[in-house]
């Protein structure tokens, strides 16, 4: 599946690390933590992934008085989403394949 | 959603934003606000505000421009080369300079091949074959810029410096040549493209602290702006070599190098 961005490794990461629980849902603090990505690079990368309906995107149903907390917003990945996030995880795994059996340097 | 506090930090960040979007981001952030400083104290989470400060522009550019790959690059790129380039050419031809304003000129066209070649191609891979033709021009250009300085008598901010910008020029160049002849080296190739771009980044170096004192110790704000107008390009162009030096490495591993690393995932929920 061809991404309609740039895949960097950043947005490797965020979508392997969306992959490994394809049907949970996942909040921003979460996500920042499990892969260490800056907010800077989260939210941007979150953007594009909903805008190319890789993920959606809902509020959580929540009574904020009762948890006492704000709702958060949580992602969860489409069809299409688990698709490409197997495309470009087969690609990564391709590419290791090849830069193990190939010399980097004359 | 709920009326939390919402920190000052964050409405900023947000007003960075489209209006259709500051609200929901607004809410979001200060949901992960209120999660931080929950788990990892009011520390982390200050921290995590000023970097949604910080990365707002980023996020406010990719929500305008989304479907257009290498949008926010190209804007960059086009900023910071193109505007001290044609600011060049104008202010020579202003001067009555035609032979120098030909030469800067040569430099908007070989920075607008090289960004082109470098930034465009869509899956981020380098466009050898523009990027080099780009290289041509800029290395044509920089001879040609200090020797029509010198052999023609000008009189620009440029060619009266206190400090002369041709060393750098002339290591840059030497860094072009060795890059654009790397390809005739058979199995060296990789190894002489590292070389040249690593000589390209020591001229681009050389170069923009020669700008950068020029700016410092010119006389007048307006020289000072025009030595310095050099220095964002040259960041522009040293992030270039670096591309290219991930370039050499896929001239013999296909396509990207970087593997994703391993997750240290915490359990979830």
């Amino acid at each position: 599946m061809n991404a309609p961005f740039r895949m960097t490794p950043q947005t490797r990461q965020l979508i392997s690390y969306l992959l490994m629980d394809s049907e949970g849902d996942h909040y921003g603090f979460e996500i920042l933590k499990a892969t260490g990505l800056k907010p800077g690079t989260l939210y941007p990368t979150l953007a594009r992934f909903e805008e190319a309906g890789w993920i959606t995107g809902t509020w959580e149903r929540i009574d904020p008085e009762t948890a006492r907390r704000p709702a958060r917003r949580y992602y969860r990945l489409t069809a299409d989403g688990v698709a490409a996030g197997i495309s470009v995880e087969a690609e990564a795994a391709a590419i290791t394949k090849i830069a193990g059996s190939a010399p980097l340097t004359p | 959603m709920t009326q939390t506090p919402r920190p000052r930090t964050l409405k900023l960040a947000s007003a960075a934003l489209p209006e259709g979007n500051r609200e929901r981001f607004l809410a979001e952030w200060a949901a992960e606000s209120v999660a931080i400083s929950e788990h990892e104290g009011g520390f982390a989470a200050l921290v995590f505000r000023l970097q949604v400060l910080v990365g707002a522009p980023r996020l406010a550019f990719t929500l305008r421009s989304a479907f257009v790959p290498g949008l926010f690059d190209g804007f960059l790129v086009g900023l910071t080369l193109m505007v001290p380039a044609l600011f060049f050419t104008v202010h020579a031809l202003v001067a009555g300079e035609s032979l120098l304003g030909l030469m800067y000129f040569l430099v908007v066209i070989g920075f607008a091949a090289f960004a082109r070649g470098l930034w465009c191609a869509k899956d981020g891979l380098v466009s050898r074959r523009l990027a080099r033709f780009g290289l041509i021009l800029i290395f044509a250009a920089s001879i040609g810029v200090p020797a029509t300085n010198r052999l023609a008598d000008t009189a620009t901010p440029m060619s009266d410096a206190q400090f002369a910008t041709l060393p750098g020029a002339l290591i840059t160049s030497l860094g072009t040549v060795i890059f654009l002849l790397s390809s005739k080296l058979g199995h060296r190739r990789v190894a002489a493209v590292h070389f040249g771009v690593l000589v390209l980044l020591a001229g681009i170096f050389v170069w923009a602290s020669t700008s950068f004192a020029n700016a410092v110790a010119a006389p007048t704000w307006f020289e000072r702006a025009y030595h310095a107008s050099i220095i964002p390009s040259s960041l522009v162009v040293a992030h270039g070599c670096i591309r290219i030096r991930r370039a050499g490495d896929a001239l013999v591993v296909p396509k990207v190098r970087e593997v994703t690393p391993p997750l240290d995932v915490i359990p979830h929920q």
